[in-house]
């Protein structure tokens, strides 16, 4: 069988600029390469510049998991010099650690890694009273009933009816590595949007998700009627 | 951003149509028009009108696209969220084509833009994130194995307006600190037949791209910039004169080091590098993460980040700006510092505080060009 060469140029959904260039011979990939398609030279700037700064220039490698590249530079900073950092110091850095580990997983596990897997097209033909036997079946949560299951599935119908798909235009979804039931695709689409709407709620501190509840139940009298 | 089970806004729906549709309610609708207006710098009378002119928009598509950069900017706007309204606006503009968010790669996601651009070619707003870098031909981003200047220019031909959001869009950012090894050029550099507006900031807050967005549905063009194409209404003021430790700055009440008594009473920072005082942006004002705090009120002096070349000129960021003026009835304490300060910095310091001094001078030359900077300094 002849060799295929498939590259995959820009991979989307990470941070920066990623190439995947793969070979395949008689249906297997024989070989691959990975290429990073951006380069900044923060290693360069950096030469000469004030210790302390430091944390400052490395923050930017990556605007996603920016907490851990600045203490990652603190402690080589503090390695060089030879620093010991008190006890309370070290409980406030792993505090922030541990809030970065929380955004971190919203985000990458909700936000970006999701659409490899959750086919939204396929979650239209889900029977609703199904993905509410499922969605009971391992959460508490009051809304896992069939009429609520259909309401969302409604909302998708109505935005695929639109043609307007925006980011979720030319997805690759349905491979079989990654294929689910329909009715897990609509249960995990719920969950996904309402990651998606809820992650800078992640931290408690949310008047917006205050403000999303009193306008979602507020009635949307007061909106001028079109006169017929 | 674009939340198809929760809020599908159809082509032809008007704002106000859409907005019912999804439960929220007018008397929040108008609120959030309210706060545009003061966040815009005009009066509330403006309210009224901003809502009639945002009811009846229809859908904006908006291109996103990343050159060189670190994603920074697109979390940052992710975290719009107060007002609320104004997070749903940003979150249903049909974003056509954004590498963090949208489901395609390769060439399926190149043929999405294509299309996108094709079918809306004159009318798309488009938003970029990053720098161009030029050494080299552009070989330090390629995207599709394209350079990022090549992508900057076709997709900006069919461009309304551009948003250039973030530092490195501006002028480069952390990489075109020196010796700004790949060549590292804002937007503008690039893109000078179109209007671009610069929502700087390293990165910027959500709410000055928000309320961007909402001047530009509204009254269909960018606000007044600044000298450096900046919104007045965001830049057009100083950190230190918004700062609600400039009563501690003018008392000649400072933080020496961090774990003194003075920086646990939240005393003025500028001993300890603070850079508000050349440092125009409304931090103070909009705030972070749903006005939960921001550097200043979490006691970390601000490194300038709205400002061109700031990596060299506000750097080293924990030692002084040199000769700031303006302590008023405590004359004393400003010279003694003044003169401190002369005495402790050489070279380059020294040269980026002429930088930063002429930079003010620069703002306050182009504001009072545009007449709306009574009353301060």
């Amino acid at each position: 069988m002849a060799k295929i060469k498939v590259v995959v140029d820009p991979i989307t959904r990470i941070e920066g600029h990623l190439r995947i260039e793969a070979q395949a011979e008689n249906g297997m990939i024989s070989t691959a390469w990975a290429s990073s398609t951006q380069f900044r030279g923060i290693e360069t700037i950096m030469q000469g510049r004030d210790p302390r700064d430091a944390w400052a220039f490395t923050q930017r490698i990556c605007g996603v998991c920016t907490v851990v590249h600045a203490v990652a530079s603190c402690r080589a900073v503090e390695n060089a010099l030879g620093i010991t950092i008190p006890p309370n110091a070290t409980l406030i850095r792993n505090l922030v650690h541990g809030m970065q580990t929380i955004q971190d997983h919203v985000i990458h596990f909700y936000h970006l890694h999701a659409l490899d897997w959750v086919d939204i097209i396929s979650s239209l033909s889900a029977d609703p009273a199904k993905t509410a036997a499922i969605a009971k079946s391992i959460s508490p949560w009051p809304n896992n009933s069939a009429t609520y299951f259909a309401e969302v599935q409604n909302r998708i119908k109505t935005f695929a009816a639109g043609g307007q798909l925006g980011i979720f235009t030319n997805g690759y979804w349905g491979h079989p590595a990654y294929q689910l039931p329909p009715e897990v695709n609509l249960r995990r689409w719920r969950i996904i949007s309402r990651r998606w709407t809820g992650r800078r709620t992640s931290f408690g501190c949310t008047p917006s998700s205050a403000a999303r509840t009193r306008t979602r139940t507020s009635s949307s009298a007061g909106w001028p009627r079109p006169s017929t | 951003m674009f939340f198809p089970t929760q809020f599908p806004w159809a082509k032809d729906q008007t704002l106000g149509e859409h907005l019912e549709a999804t439960g929220v309610s007018r008397r929040d609708f108008l609120e959030f028009c309210g706060q545009m207006a003061v966040l815009l710098g005009l009066t509330e009378m403006a309210a009224p009108r901003i809502a009639a002119a945002l009811e009846g928009v229809k859908r904006p598509v908006v291109i996103w696209i990343q050159l060189q950069e670190c994603t920074g900017c697109v979390e940052s706007v992710l975290r719009s969220a107060d007002p609320s309204i104004g997070d749903l606006i940003l979150n249903i503009v049909s974003l056509d084509y954004s590498h963090t968010l949208m489901a395609a790669s390769g060439t399926a996601a190149e043929s999405a833009l294509a299309a996108s651009m094709k079918a809306n070619f004159g009318e798309y707003l488009l938003v970029v994130t990053g720098s161009v870098p030029l050494a080299e031909n552009g070989i330090y981003t390629t995207i599709g194995g394209r350079t990022a200047k090549e992508v900057l220019v076709e997709v900006a031909a069919g461009a309304k307006a551009v948003f250039a959001v973030g530092a490195c869009a501006h002028w480069g950012s952390v990489q075109a600190a020196k010796p700004n090894p790949t060549g590292a050029v804002g937007v503008a550099e690039i893109i000078k037949d179109k209007p671009v507006v610069h929502l700087t900031g390293c990165p910027p807050i959500a709410e000055t791209v928000t309320a961007t967005l909402v001047h530009y549905l509204t009254f269909g063009g960018l606000p007044e910039l600044d000298a450096d194409g900046r919104p007045m209404f965001a830049y057009g003021a100083r950190i230190h004169d918004q700062c609600p430790r400039r009563a501690n700055f003018d008392a000649g009440q400072y933080v020496e080091i961090f774990d003194d008594e003075a920086a646990r009473k939240g005393w003025c920072l500028y001993k300890v590098g603070c850079k508000g005082p050349a440092t125009f942006s409304p931090c103070p004002i909009f705030q972070w993460n749903m006005k939960t705090s921001w550097p200043i009120g979490a006691g970390h002096p601000c490194i300038g980040c709205t400002e061109r070349h700031f990596w060299d000129t506000m750097t080293p960021f924990y030692k002084r700006l040199p000769n700031v003026a303006g302590f008023g009835i405590e004359q004393t304490a400003d010279t003694i510092g003044a003169a401190l300060a002369v005495g402790a910095l050489a070279g380059v310091a020294a040269h980026a505080a002429a930088t930063t001094v002429h930079q003010i001078r620069s703002h306050r030359k182009a504001a009072a060009a545009e007449g709306a900077h009574d009353g301060q300094d």
